[in-house]
């Protein structure tokens, strides 16, 4: 039995939350979910997962600072993908300048995200 | 389980399918109740706004399966603006097609709010929605809902838009508006015609947008409709005129332009019309404000024609800062690598090798004024007088461009050794500002200048700084002031031996002394005496008493000034003490005031002029009096004439019965009023006036005018008449004028019918008290039945008996 990848998703809404891990549970991925930057860290303390979706604005730490974070602090190579809501380009252009690999813009298309997701896992 | 619904797939597996069916069953039960209806609505609403895509359109479709649409529709029929506008927010935002045909009917409601959601649902729920909306809307489009109905335009995939020319003949200017919009949004410019003839249009907005659309789609055939509307457009217009022009005009239209450049008053405009100029042909209107003519013939080569040739100054013929005279060998100073060339043009700049000036310590400085003669057209030079003693001569142009030398790095050699010694050298003065200048009673000592510094200049200095404040120590300054103050003379007045006759001022008098010829007067006055508690009454008597005879004996004054010189010389030396001593409490005293002696006659003179200007028949009492005591035959007989004067006044003018003249109201009114106006006042004289109005009537009688004496005669009888009435029957005040009339009516009739009228019946002087006995029930409602009949007897019988009465009066 494969053993399934282990996915991050941080995201502060609710009800997006548990929408997207519900669909990404259902695409085959291990989903811990995080309210913001601070259960980020805890996570990532507990254990490195085999990819983040995270959003940009967030309590406590922004999405962007976590990118800095990994990248340079924890120095983990593990693809990011962004979730931007509209109007945020200069934060989108800034993750990718720090490191992330993909993003994705609200309102979010949860079949999209899993298709970018399943492409950044297979490019490991 | 929003979740489950929104990503179950038909492919799923059969325990899948099973779940799905039972979360079906399960979550319609729970939407039975209308708070998880509303709750579930709300969850779907929400996430409506962050999902997209296949998703979204689940979602939708839950919304609708799940019934929660029929919530919407029901708020749509409330009464309330707020939740028929909440309704149709869901129904748009869950793109509820079946709510199309019901919302667009909002579209012309009255409520804003409501008429603007359904605007927007209206255009997003159906792609033609735009054209109903352009087609039925009555009301004005904001810039705000046409941006938001664009956004939704813009929005829509696969959306084909309208042509939006058939909108330019709307009624609705601001249909036409929108409509221009979104033509030039959507790029539809097969409608040139229709905008090139909306530029004529009244409203400004609408003919900006249309020339805009005409910029936009390059309409070259709008030009000359634009030239012939400029002047009567607003500056706004014109200059979107102008940029049109500017954009598509060709050459045929510079002479418009320079037109308006020449005859528009408004700045912006001409300089707009100049710029068109400008683009339509390039560089063809240049600058010509504040152009220097000077500069605009000068030529960089003007420089050049003076120097025709040049010199070639060889490093080595320079040393220690010496030009050599010849040239000579010299190799020891000079380096190899200073052989350099140096050029330097003839005449502007010529420095001889002579001039050339080695030791910076002999430059002197040039103190001779230089002023040059300026005359543009003629070259001149400035030549420096021998007596400047400087070394340089050179000639210079002013109008020549600054000198350039090469750098002569090696030739000069400025020993920076020597410059400091000779700093050195220089002799400092320090000067140090003493007063020498202090008062003589201060006697301050003076410290001794220090050595070495020249105090020769210190008269000088202290006639320039007499102005300055001079600061003293408190104790040197408090000694000295005590000693050196001078003398203060007492304030004791000394009068000359001359006889001074002093008579205007007032002075007091004893009671004692007062000898008071005007009898029969009461004069009351009083002393005023300091409050002070030391000071005693009996002193200061004795002191006025004492000055008084020294005074009378030597002069005749008729005023004392009584200064308490002696109590005023204790208080000086008091002030002068220090403040240790103690004040000695002076007997502090007002001196009396004092009058002029007058004889009886005098003031007897003076009481009558005041009587006969002041007084009336009140004062006949003490003319009286006065008579009986008077001496003099001539005030006697101005007594007389003035009890005379004052009687005559009593008997005329004021009536021995004490009440006043009365008051007429109407009088003063005639006095102004014309003929018609008097006419109209005097029918309200019946209606309001009374006993005063007769008298006033009475006068009236006597009027030149007919119709004034007539009407007065009529009227004067009818208030008699309404006089009687009211004497008779006792009218209270808090009646009105009609219930007066109705009285005066009901009088008259009782008294032609000869009927009196009944006694008022109290109805509340009722008297009975309760007895033991009880009355058998017939024989109490015997007694009612009496009681009854009695009052029905007094009030009825009157009104009954009225008719015949009337009945028997016809009859005679």
């Amino acid at each position: 039995m494969l053993e399934k990848k282990k996915l991050l998703l941080a995201e502060d809404d609710e009800l997006l939350a548990s929408l997207l891990n519900f669909r990404l549970q259902k695409g085959g991925y291990d989903v811990t979910l995080s309210r913001d930057g601070k259960e980020v860290k805890e996570s990532l303390a507990l254990a490195i997962p085999d990819i983040i979706v995270s959003d940009i604005m967030m309590p406590y730490f922004s999405g962007i600072e976590l990118i800095d974070f990994i990248r340079n602090d924890l120095k983990l190579n593990i693809p990011i993908i962004i979730i931007s809501s509209a109007g945020n380009e200069d934060n989108v252009l800034s993750a990718f300048e720090l490191g992330a690999n993909d993003f994705i813009s609200k309102p979010v298309n949860p079949s999209e995200l899993l298709v970018r997701v399943a492409r950044e896992m297979n490019k490991m | 389980m929003v979740s489950e619904f929104l990503f179950h797939e038909a492919e799923s597996t059969k325990a899948e399918n099973t779940n799905y069916i039972n979360l079906k069953i399960e979550i319609r039960e729970l939407l039975k109740e209308p708070v998880n209806r509303k709750l579930f609505s709300e969850i779907l609403f929400d996430l409506q706004k962050d999902v997209s895509g296949e998703t979204l359109n689940r979602l939708h479709k839950l919304y609708v399966d799940l019934g929660l649409d029929q919530d919407a529709f029901a708020k749509l029929k409330s009464w309330k603006w707020h939740v028929v506008s909440k309704g149709i927010l869901e129904l748009t935002k869950m793109e509820v097609p079946e709510s199309y045909g019901v919302i667009k009917k909002y579209i012309n409601t009255k409520k804003g709010v409501i008429r603007k959601q359904a605007e927007i649902a209206t255009a997003t729920l159906k792609h033609e929605g735009i054209n109903y909306f352009l087609d039925t809307t009555t009301y004005k489009i904001s810039e705000w809902q046409q941006l938001k109905l664009l956004d939704v335009l813009r929005n829509f995939e696969d959306f084909q838009p309208p042509r939006f020319k058939v909108w330019f003949t709307s009624n609705n200017k601001d249909v036409v508006l929108f409509a221009l919009r979104l033509a030039k949004y959507y790029n539809q410019n097969d409608a040139n015609t229709s905008i090139t003839e909306l530029v004529k249009h009244r409203n400004n907005q609408i003919k900006t947008e249309a020339i805009q659309c005409i910029r936009e789609f390059n309409i070259v055939e709008a030009v000359e409709p634009l030239k012939n509307i400029f002047w009567k457009c607003t500056v706004n217009i014109k200059l979107l005129i102008l940029g049109a022009v500017a954009s598509l005009g060709k050459e045929e239209d510079v002479v418009f332009l320079q037109l308006v450049a020449n005859k528009d008053s408004n700045f912006t405009v001409k300089s707009k019309a100049l710029g068109a100029i400008n683009t339509i042909c390039p560089e063809s209107v240049m600058p010509t404000k504040g152009i220097d003519e000077k500069l605009a013939n000068s030529s960089w080569k003007e420089v050049m024609e003076f120097s025709e040739e040049y010199i070639l100054v060889k490093p080595e013929l320079i040393k220690n800062n010496e030009l050599l005279e010849e040239e000579t060998d010299i190799t020891a100073d000079i380096t190899e690598a200073s052989k350099e060339v140096f050029v330097l043009p003839i005449k502007e700049n010529i420095i001889e090798d002579k001039d050339l000036v080695a030791n910076v310590n002999d430059i002197e400085v040039f103190t001779e004024e230089i002023t040059p003669e300026v005359n543009e057209k003629e070259e001149e030079t400035i030549n420096f007088s021998e007596s400047a003693n400087t070394n340089l001569n050179f000639e210079t142009s002013i109008d020549s461009s600054p000198i350039h030398v090469e750098s002569l790095e090696n030739t000069f050699e400025l020993d920076a050794t020597e410059h400091s010694e000779n700093i050195n050298d220089i002799t400092v003065v320090f000067e140090e500002i003493l007063q020498t200048n202090t008062p003589s009673e201060l006697d301050l000592p003076i410290e001794e200048s220090e050595e070495g510094i020249d105090t020769s200049e210190d008269d000088e200095l202290e006639k320039e700084l007499n102005f300055l404040p001079i600061i003293v120590d408190e104790e040197t300054f408090s000694n000295n002031i005590i000693e050196n103050e001078p003398e203060q003379e007492p304030s004791v007045i000394h009068f000359d031996e001359e006889e001074i006759l002093i008579d205007f001022l007032p002075f007091i008098v004893d009671e004692q002394e007062e000898n008071v010829a005007v009898t029969g007067i009461e004069v009351i006055y009083d002393e005023i005496v300091a409050d002070n508690e030391l000071s005693t009454q009996e002193t200061v008597k004795q002191e006025e008493s004492l000055l008084i005879s020294l005074l009378k004996e030597d002069f005749d004054l008729d005023f004392i000034p009584i200064i308490e010189s002696s109590t005023e010389n204790k208080l000086i030396k008091d002030d002068t003490a220090e403040v240790a001593d103690t004040i000695e409490v002076v007997e502090a005293v007002i001196p009396k005031a004092m009058f002029p002696e007058m004889t009886f006659e005098e003031e007897a003179k003076q009481l009558l002029d005041d009587i006969e200007e002041f007084g009336d028949q009140r004062e006949v009492s003490l003319l009286n009096e006065l008579l009986e005591n008077e001496e003099y035959n001539h005030l006697s007989d101005r007594i007389q004439n003035i009890l005379k004067k004052f009687n005559d006044n009593s008997n005329s003018s004021v009536p021995e019965n004490k009440d006043l003249k009365h008051f007429c109201v109407f009088e003063d009114l005639f006095r102004i009023c014309d003929t018609e106006a008097k006419l109209i006042l005097m029918d309200e004289i019946v209606a309001v006036g009374d006993e005063k109005e007769i008298l006033f009537l009475n006068s009236l009688l006597e009027d030149n005018n007919i119709n004034i004496s007539s009407k007065a005669e009529k009227l004067l009888k009818e208030l008699q008449n309404k006089m009687m009435v009211q004497n008779i029957l006792p009218i209270k005040n808090t009646k009105t004028i009609s219930d007066e009339k109705v009285s005066d009516e009901y009088s008259r009739l009782m008294n032609e019918l000869e009927i009196k009228p009944a006694d008022s019946i109290n109805f509340f002087d009722v008297e009975f008290e309760f007895s033991d006995e009880v009355l058998p029930a017939d024989e109490s409602n015997e007694i009612a039945d009496e009681a009854e009949k009695a009052d029905q007897a007094s009030f009825l019988s009157n009104i009954c008996s009225f008719s015949h009465k009337i009945i028997d009066k016809f009859n005679g």
